[in-house]
């Protein structure tokens, strides 16, 4: 009798285990519970009052206690398993602790380190210089001699006539780099550049620049050509288009205004770039011998090309500013939606 | 910039030219398009003219400069063919030198009919320019000047006293009312032009009222001239006069054609106005006219622009511009500029112009190989740390104006004996409020806490990263400048919700949380020192000190101090402020310092001590006791009634683990009753019962 009742264990527990791996829902796991507790275990123990000896009547009832605490901690396990996952499906995702969050670096220094990133990469070095300035570096050594007409693009303020000046862009910190290191040169100049200009929605009296220098022997405006169109590939995409103008700055020679298709339309000619779908993000040239010679360097070896950025501007179509003041303005409630 | 009419552009250029087209090569040239406006039949537009190319401000400059595209010769000013005699002039004319007056012309024409109407099309043209109408006369001298770009001056014969002129520097200051009606205040140095008695003229500027053509004029001197560029420039920069004739004077007029323009303006009043040229005309000339001769070698040419022109094709671009070319060989051109180009000076500027023809498109882009030393800057690499730690913090970054109230120090109560007193103001400041140049970011950033309140931005965390300046004979700028950061943050730490019970405020202990949080990732060591700035609350002001060296300050801001700081008032919380100088810190790099097997075991003491006992000192009382107490913090403080009036509790944390072995209750049992016992002696430390 009892080979009959052990072999019919071994036979429910395997029988049990396979069903086990069909459960699908927490019903299906209640059902086959009451199958295994109600039918088969209750079976067994019907089955253990036809056992006689006292000895294995006690092995026998072991057994299946062992069997049934077995079934009722599977069922157990997989119950628990089940309303676990009922209590997450109560979860609403759609929303969050928003007291998590981030501050955020100001939207200049954001555009400001995407460009100076490709620039480093490319092998510039970061130099930085004085705000306050000396005329010579600021206009005379630039060849922009005193009275000359250019200095009219440039309104400047002074801290003590007529020499100590807020600089009116960082060329005065190539100068300064010049005259410090010989060639080969190969530096970006970013920092904060004044200008007379009252305060209005298109005007600030200080602006943000970067200006880049690399000078060394034969230095073509083939070379800048290419630098300035794979800066500005880097730092607004492969699509872009670029055209290079003449203009005119008294530092370089020959001087070229570098145009990018516009980002916004894609050239076809929107607001943003006043329907001409180009947007002029670059000056730049070939560093005037004049420049060169007032630094020591000899001209008849070494060539070079300079070009600068403003950022504000850039900044007010890369993150759609209206207005240029704005970014001293510092409403935390913009800077927060550009994170 | 420059506005030219189509329809006049057309004289030179003929009808043939699309407009379009015509605007492509202008732009592509870099006289950059700004805009146009259609005037009845005709099209008026303005580009931009920079300062290196005067020339380009008449019709005349345009059509030359686009000639080179459409195989035109234009046509130059006629020759005048009148008879020069300066010592039969009817008028004796003295030019002081040829360093003020490059060129002085005069004609005279007789018996004008002062009836005489200026005739449509000069007033249509004029008018869409934008040029006020003014009689036959001035109305011709004005439509010459735009038509061939020599500004040109006309005056009433009969009222030139004493039959002379004096071309020279005024020697005396004076007030003289102008043709626009206003009196102007003359200097010594201003180049005048003056009769016997009175001055008739602000050369190159603007006439007098006295001497000029009316409509009871018959005999008129016309007058083309070519004064010093920089006299002109600063004298009409000084009085505020900027006319169209000074604007050419000042950028550089071309002296070469002077005489032959003031005689087809002569010819052209004539027609319309009658009467008869003089045939004796004045012409004073520098020595200094001679066109400039250059040398070009190709070699540099096409070491400038990295091309591979032979000679043959930068001969033919040139002379596209007008430039001859003589005596080239393989590698070297010797050229003479057309006279109208004042800036080419240099071999330089002729290597712009093959490159201009040839068109900076059409050079290939050659990427350059060259091998520099890469520096990084330091100062920059640790802003960049701090801002990334700051906006990790939640904090976020605001630019401001380097200018600030010229009476902020006295409003701040800034002594000047502070270190961070500063009278560095600019001379021309746009106003009052943007004056100062800063010594310190706290006001910037107090101004932009409270600007954000204005406008419903509450809890906020702000910083900034920027320069401060002082005086400092030893530069060379007699400034110094220091790059500086600071944070400021007011309102609530934390907000109510999600697992938060109240609203929590930032305290001073959150100030001092964020500055040993960012010191410690730098690895700086640094004390804090009390300090007295009265725009600090009483008791709250310390100096940051690295290596006894002072480098910034913490603070709560004092509330009467900033209150007459516009929308400050609206800000109700604690504002808690710090700064410090970027290179006051240095960056140190850490190494991994203590690790075990062996569990820690985490203790709390709730102890009772004096206010003016400092925990810092307290904890290293409690370290110095054993090896095994690896980390002491303060986990809260509080006070409550049952204190002592100069007492309060701190609650420590302290972190025992063993190297060797796992700890038992006996060992910490034994390590606690040593350290209380010694807090005890030392601070009269107990524990809270």
């Amino acid at each position: 009798m009892i080979e009959n009742l052990n072999q019919k264990i071994v036979n429910q527990k395997k029988e049990l285990l396979d069903d086990l791996n069909s459960i699908s829902s927490l019903n299906d796991a209640i059902n086959l519970k009451n199958k295994y507790l109600k039918k088969y275990v209750k079976s067994l123990y019907n089955d253990l009052k036809n056992i006689v000896f006292p000895e294995e009547k006690k092995s026998a009832g072991k057994h299946i206690n062992n069997f049934k605490i077995f079934i009722e901690e599977r069922f157990a396990e997989i119950e628990n398993k089940f309303k676990e996952q009922k209590a997450s499906l109560k979860y609403d995702v759609s929303i969050f602790n928003g007291n998590i969050k981030l501050g955020s670096a100001h939207p200049l220094m954001k555009l400001y380190k995407k460009i100076e990133e490709v620039c480093i990469n490319m092998g510039f070095s970061v130099v930085q210089g004085p705000e306050i300035e000396i005329d010579k570096y600021n206009f005379e050594m630039l060849n922009i001699p005193a009275h000359h007409p250019a200095r009219d693009m440039q309104d400047t303020f002074y801290v003590s006539h007529p020499n100590i000046i807020l600089r009116s862009h960082t060329s005065s910190v190539q100068i300064r780099t010049m005259q410090k290191q010989k060639p080969p040169i190969q530096i970006i100049s970013p920092g904060t550049v004044y200008r007379v200009d009252d305060i209005d929605p298109q005007h600030t009296p200080m602006f943000y620049q970067i200006e880049g220098l690399m000078i060394a022997e034969n230095i073509s405006f083939s070379n800048l050509k290419a630098v300035l169109i794979k800066l500005l590939k880097e730092v607004f995409g492969e699509k872009i288009q670029v055209r290079f103008r003449p203009t005119y700055y008294p530092y370089t020679e020959p001087s070229a205004a570098i145009d990018m298709s516009c980002t916004s339309c894609g050239g076809k000619g929107c607001r943003i770039c006043g329907n001409s779908g180009w947007i002029t993000v670059l000056g730049s040239g070939m560093v005037h011998p004049n420049v060169l010679e007032g630094v020591g360097y000899d001209i008849s070896k070494y060539t070079g090309f300079a070009f600068g950025l403003g950022l504000n501007r850039l900044a007010l179509l890369y993150y759609g500013l209206d207005e240029i003041r704005k970014l001293y303005e510092n409403n935390i409630d913009l800077w927060n939606q550009l994170n | 910039m420059f506005k030219f009419s189509y329809n006049w552009l057309k004289d030179y250029i003929g009808n043939k030219i699309n407009f379009k087209e015509l605007l492509n090569v202008l732009n592509s040239q870099g006289f950059e398009f700004q805009g146009s406006q259609n005037i009845n039949d005709d099209i008026v537009t303005a580009i931009e003219v920079k300062a290196n190319r005067p020339d380009m401000l008449s019709h005349m400059g345009i059509a030359r400069e686009i000639q080179a595209f459409y195989k035109k010769d234009i046509s130059k000013p006629k020759k005048s063919t009148l008879l020069i005699q300066n010592e039969k002039f009817p008028i004796k004319i003295n030019v002081e030198n040829e360093n003020i007056c490059k060129r002085f012309c005069g004609i005279i024409i007789n018996n004008i009919n002062n009836n005489a109407k200026t005739p449509e099309y000069i007033k249509t043209r004029l008018s869409a320019l934008g040029i006020n109408l003014v009689n036959p006369v001035v109305d011709i001298t004005n439509y010459v000047m735009i038509d061939m770009g020599q500004p040109l001056h006309s005056y009433d014969l009969d009222k030139i006293s004493g039959k002379v002129l004096n071309i020279k520097k005024s020697d005396k200051e004076f007030d003289l009312t102008t043709l626009d009606g206003t009196k102007s205040k003359i200097e010594k140095n201003d180049i005048i032009i003056c009769d016997e008695k009175e001055t008739l003229c602000v050369a190159g500027i603007i006439g007098a009222e006295t001497s000029s053509v009316q409509k009871y004029t018959t005999n008129v001197l016309l007058e083309a001239a070519v004064f010093d560029e920089v006299s002109v420039r600063l004298t009409s920069r000084r009085l505020k006069i900027s006319t169209p004739s000074s604007f050419r004077f000042e950028r550089g007029v071309n002296a070469n054609y002077s005489l032959d323009i003031l005689n087809k303006c002569a010819e052209m009043i004539t027609e319309i106005c009658g009467g008869e040229i003089l045939n004796c005309a004045f012409d004073y000339k520098s020595q200094k006219l001679e066109p400039e001769r250059l040398n070009l070698s190709v070699k540099n040419c096409n070491r400038l622009l990295g091309t591979n022109f032979d000679v043959k094709t930068i001969v033919s671009y040139l002379e596209k511009y007008d430039f001859k070319c003589e005596n080239y060989s393989e590698n070297n051109i010797n050229v003479i500029g057309p006279s109208y180009r004042l800036d080419v000076k240099k071999e330089v500027d002729l290597i712009e112009e093959v490159a201009r023809i040839h068109g900076y498109d059409n050079i290939e882009s050659v990427m350059p190989t060259i091998m520099t030393s890469y520096n990084k800057n330091e100062i920059w690499s640790k802003i960049d740390m701090l801002r990334n730690i700051m906006v990790g913090f939640g904090f976020f970054e605001t630019i401001n104006y380097s200018f600030i109230p010229s009476d902020i120090m006295n409003i701040l109560g800034i002594e000047k004996t502070e270190d961070i007193y500063s009278e560095l103001v600019l001379q021309n400041p746009i106003a009052r409020d943007y004056a100062l140049m800063r010594p310190t970011l706290a006001y910037s950033l107090l101004n932009c806490l409270a600007y954000n309140y204005s406008i419903g931005n509450q809890n906020l965390k702000l910083f900034e990263c920027g320069r401060v300046y002082f005086k400092d004979e030893t530069k060379d700028t007699n400034c110094r400048e220091i790059d500086t950061f600071a944070f400021i943050c007011s309102g609530n730490r934390e907000s109510k919700g999600w697992g938060i019970n109240k609203d929590i405020k930032f305290t001073f202990y959150d100030l001092l949380g964020y500055l040993n949080t960012i010191m410690n990732n730098f690895g700086q060591k640094f004390d804090l020192k009390q300090n007295n700035y009265k725009f600090l609350e009483e008791g709250s002001g310390f100096d940051i000190l690295v290596n006894n060296q002072k480098i910034g300050y913490v603070g709560e801001l004092n509330k009467s101090k900033i209150g007459k700081i516009t929308n400050a008032k609206l800000i109700k919380d604690k504002i808690f402020y710090c700064e410090f100088y970027v290179n006051g810190i240095s960056k140190t790099v850490k190494q991994i310092e203590f690790e075990s097997k062996f569990p820690p075991v985490k203790r709390q003491y709730n102890l009772v001590q004096k206010i003016d006992t400092s925990s810092n000192d307290v904890i290293k009382t409690i370290k110095s006791q054993s090896d095994i107490i690896r980390e002491v913090y303060v986990k809260d403080i509080y006070v409550d009634k049952t204190f002592n009036e100069n007492e309060y509790a701190v609650l420590y944390e302290i972190n025992y683990c063993s190297k060797t072995s796992t700890l038992t209750l006996e060992t910490i049992g034994k390590i606690e009753n040593n350290f209380l016992d010694e807090i005890n002696k030392k601070y009269g430390i107990s524990l809270k019962k």
